[in-house]
């Protein structure tokens, strides 16, 4: 239910996004690329958008005195963002002066032949060219994450008990059953370069623990002729909270697709259901024994382990898309139970989450 | 009442077995032993005599309960009387299916005892004073029931005084209530045997014990009657003055251990062998301790030392080899001794399962047929308590040859070597295995130690098969595997259907019909019982 719900609201939100471009784009002329390999700029930095064979019909939004400002096309890898190609790589079918005119973003690099020189040196040139390095230095991106998480590692894990009972040592086992933890994870982070960046996430899950509990008791009478007894105990429930620092490494694939590689710290708290005592019913001649009831607590326990993982994320637009991601993360915990009496459990194990993804 | 018992047997023809050919004032002996088996009409007639003798108050009830080995069947136990006075094991027993049609029915009545006096002279206090004077102890408010006891010379009005001597012998004063003399006095301490011991070897059990001001006290608060060890530190005068009602047990008399790991192996071995035995007693035949209503079992070690020797003789010898079973629910054990006797060693008696099971299954006796202590009944009462002894073992421990194994020797791991007697080698111990080897003495209650041999040899043959030496019969027993046939055969023969003064044929009879009821005509168990029987020469 939750991931139907989480979809939906993915949906939504691209398509707002969607129509609202559209909107933005109500006045606009058509221009054939004159220059094959033009180069479409991006119209908020100085980095390459796309190229543009020769032919390719662009739709023109606005002009300045050097630029177009045009809408990138599908076919180019555009997903209705606008783009700037120099004026002199486009002819404009039709009276020119229908488009609106506009300062647009600073100038950028004139396309550069290989082993030629610069030749745009008028100082509003220079002035752009300053802009561009700076904007090039201070590459930062934020990003945001929401995934609905499901860990694939089933974490059982079992006590066993022994304790001194009619001269003679009993013992106890309870197996927990760990099998699937689902539950909700939240991040940001910010890039530090175009390739690395740091970043934290919270995530949350639960999981019901049912426990198959066994225990082999002492007879009062004799040696060696335990009487066994069996129970399964329900309504033990486990809650994990990790706190994931991340070290980010992306590579844009495309424009519109992004993977990277997270990897860090994790600080784990768990809190876990745990039968914590027991009694059993006996008469005579104590030949059987019969599980009674249990007793239950929850232990909780914090502890530092790591993760490492991977993940895909899909723009469909600049700043909105969703994300896939694969984590491996793991710690150990000795759940106390008393003061000489503690269990160890695994937390976290391999997850998968899918969700959105916003960056800025 | 003469005269009713005689038309009554005339009219029914008379199911005389045996008549005792007693003095002429001697009452004759009645039998109306008679089974399903043996012949419908007889076993009507019997009943009919029995439900007669009941309403004229001859017979009076003592208890009715059901079976619990076979479901649906009853029985009832009938104590004869004169003028509302027990007669002195005269018992009989009647069983009935559910629509309270009799079964089977065992017993012998005296007849001719309506004449007896049975206004006492000397009141129960002046019958303890002669007991107590002639033992040379004094008594305090022990029991002194009255009793008519039919004896060589006729009826005698009766009490029945016990004392405990000095030396722990226990006495049972029959004390004339017209004329104060003393009847008869019999040797009343149901030992294992006279002039044997046993000792503890060893092997670490548990034992069911209670915290009390900061000790464990050897007071078993799990089992469901009270099971208490009292350590009496071999202070013998105190464990006599216990006997003669003149002290309580007092708590620090108790078997105690500081921590729970206990070093005394005569205190570990009796209180957990005494549960040992409830254990099997409840398990085997739902059976909930001796008198079936947790009669509360009292064991006592350490009752006295060897230097007690300097005074009281070579009794105390023969009181330390011993164990014994003195009566609702006391057992004493001696400690054995720190030399041989006769080539053998004699440890602490506690030390052997099937001594304390057997000495335990004397009080099951006291509370089910009475068999009296002399004589065949005697004997019976000493075989059922190596039966259950024996099967005890069996039941706790593996079969095999050596120290705490399960085996049909008595007594062999801590009278060692060899134990004291034999189930299935009744000669061995110079026991008869066969009627017509029967010991007729007046030794030892007449040779209750003796002749028990025979009936002994005929439940080992039932459930183990083989040849009776003596008539050379062979027998096809029902296997070791099958034993809790054999063994709630002989349980339900002894407890429920025998009377007091049972005799081997009554024995034979009680336990082949007990065969029949438990696993049907003609199965292997009445077969083996049947062959058993026949093979020692009873009939």
């Amino acid at each position: 239910m939750m991931s139907r719900t989480f979809a939906a609201a993915c949906f939504t939100v691209v398509a707002t996004l969607s129509t609202a471009l559209n909107v933005f784009a109500q006045t606009s002329t058509i221009g054939t690329v004159v220059v094959d390999g033009a180069v479409i700029w991006r119209a908020d930095v100085t980095v390459p958008a796309a190229t543009a064979r020769l032919g390719t019909a662009l739709e023109v939004t606005a002009r300045s005195s050097r630029y177009y400002e045009v809408i990138i096309p599908a076919s180019l890898g555009g997903y209705g963002e606008r783009g700037i190609i120099a004026r002199s790589q486009v002819r404009i079918a039709g009276d020119i002066t229908r488009i609106p005119a506009r300062t647009l973003r600073g100038d950028p690099p004139v396309r550069v032949e290989a082993g030629t020189a610069r030749t745009d040196s008028t100082p509003a040139a220079r002035g752009s060219d300053v802009q561009a390095r700076a904007r090039r230095r201070t590459p930062i991106q934020g990003l945001l994450s929401i995934n609905r998480v499901i860990s694939v590692t089933a974490n059982d894990f079992r006590e066993t008990v022994v304790f001194d009972e009619s001269a003679e040592q009993g013992q106890t086992e309870t197996a927990y059953a760990v099998k699937s933890v689902k539950g909700f994870s939240a991040g940001g982070g910010a890039m530090l370069s175009p390739t690395f960046g740091i970043g934290a996430s919270v995530e949350r899950s639960t999981a019901s623990t049912p426990a198959a509990f066994s225990g082999a008791i002492p007879h009062p009478f004799f040696f060696a002729r335990p009487r066994n007894i069996s129970a399964d105990i329900n309504g033990l429930k486990r809650e994990e909270l990790a706190l994931h620092a991340e070290l980010r490494a992306v590579w844009p694939m495309h424009p519109r697709v992004q993977i990277a590689v997270v990897g860090g710290p994790s600080l784990f708290r768990v809190s876990q259901g745990i039968v914590s005592d027991f009694a059993y019913t006996q008469s005579y001649p104590y030949d059987e024994a019969q599980f009674a009831t249990s007793d239950t607590l929850v232990a909780t326990k914090t502890r530092i382990g790591f993760n490492i993982g991977g993940e895909a994320a899909f723009f469909f637009t600049r700043q909105v898309g969703i994300g896939a991601k694969v984590m491996m993360s793991r710690a150990t915990l000795d759940l106390p139970i008393d003061d000489d009496r503690e269990v160890a459990v695994e937390a976290g194990g391999l997850s998968t989450g899918i969700g959105l993804r916003l960056r800025f | 009442m003469r005269k009713l018992l005689v038309a009554l047997a005339a009219a029914l023809g008379a199911t005389l077995v045996q008549v005792a050919s007693f003095a002429q004032d001697v009452p004759q002996i009645r039998s109306l032993s008679t089974t399903s088996a043996t012949g419908s009409p007889s076993l009507r007639d019997s009943d009919r005599t029995v439900t007669a003798l009941a309403r004229s108050g001859v017979l009076v009830r003592q208890a009715t309960f059901g079976d619990v080995l076979a479901p649906g069947r009853h029985h009832e136990r009938f104590q004869q009387t004169v003028n509302g006075v027990p007669v002195w094991a005269s018992t009989l027993t009647r069983q009935s299916d559910e629509s309270d049609v009799a079964v089977s029915i065992f017993g012998e009545l005296y007849e001719g005892l309506e004449g007896v006096r049975t206004e006492p002279k000397i009141s129960p206090e002046e019958a303890r004073r002669i007991a107590a004077t002639d033992a040379g102890v004094e008594l305090g408010s022990v029991r002194a029931p009255l009793y008519v006891l039919v004896t060589e010379r006729g009826p005698r009005l009766v009490y029945v005084v016990r004392a405990a001597l000095p030396d722990l012998k226990i006495f049972q004063y029959f004390i004339d209530a017209v004329s104060g003399s003393i009847v008869e006095k019999r040797d009343d301490v149901k030992r294992q045997s006279v002039g044997t011991g046993a000792g503890v070897f060893g092997g670490e059990k548990k034992i069911s014990t209670t915290l009390q001001g900061g000790t464990y006290v050897a007071a078993d608060a799990l089992r469901p009657p009270v099971l208490d060890t009292f350590n009496m530190r071999g202070d013998i005068l105190s464990v006599a003055r216990y006997l003669n009602g003149l002290r309580p047990l007092f708590a620090s008399d108790y078997a105690s251990d500081g921590d729970n790991r206990w070093t005394d192996p005569a205190v570990v071995d009796a209180h957990v062998h005494a549960g040992w035995t409830y254990d099997y007693l409840f398990k085997r035949f739902g059976r909930l301790g001796l008198d079936n209503h947790n009669l509360p079992i009292i064991n006592i070690v350490h009752p006295a030392t060897l230097s007690d020797f300097f005074v009281y003789g070579d009794v105390v010898v023969d009181f330390l080899i011993n164990a014994g079973y003195y009566g609702d629910g006391l057992m004493i054990y001696g400690d054995g001794l720190p030399f041989t006797v006769d080539g053998q060693i004699y440890d602490p008696l506690s030390g052997a399962l099937d001594v304390v099971a057997h000495e335990l299954t004397h009080g099951v006796t006291d509370y089910t047929s009475q068999l009296e202590y002399r004589d065949e009944p005697g004997a019976l009462n000493e075989a059922f308590s190596d039966m259950l002894g024996t099967s005890v073992e069996f039941y706790f421990q593996q079969a095999g040859t050596a120290r705490g194994q399960a085996d049909y020797l008595i007594g062999e791991d801590v009278i060692r070597p060899g134990g004291i007697r034999s189930l299935s080698n009744p000669a061995l111990f110079n026991q008869p295995d066969h009627y017509s080897r029967f010991v007729r003495t007046s030794f030892d209650n007449g040779g209750v130690h003796i002749n028990s041999g025979i009936p002994n040899h005929a439940f080992y043959l039932a459930i183990e098969g083989g040849r009776n030496p003596t008539s050379g019969l062979n027998v096809t027993g029902v296997g070791g595997a099958n034993r809790e046939q054999i063994e709630k055969v002989f349980y339900r023969a002894f407890t429920s259907m025998l009377p007091a003064n049972a005799r081997f044929s009554t024995a034979r009879a009680a336990t082949i019909q007990a065969a029949r009821d438990l696993y049907g005509a003609g199965s292997a168990a009445e077969r083996a019982v049947n062959e058993a029987w026949t093979a020692v020469g009873v009939f």
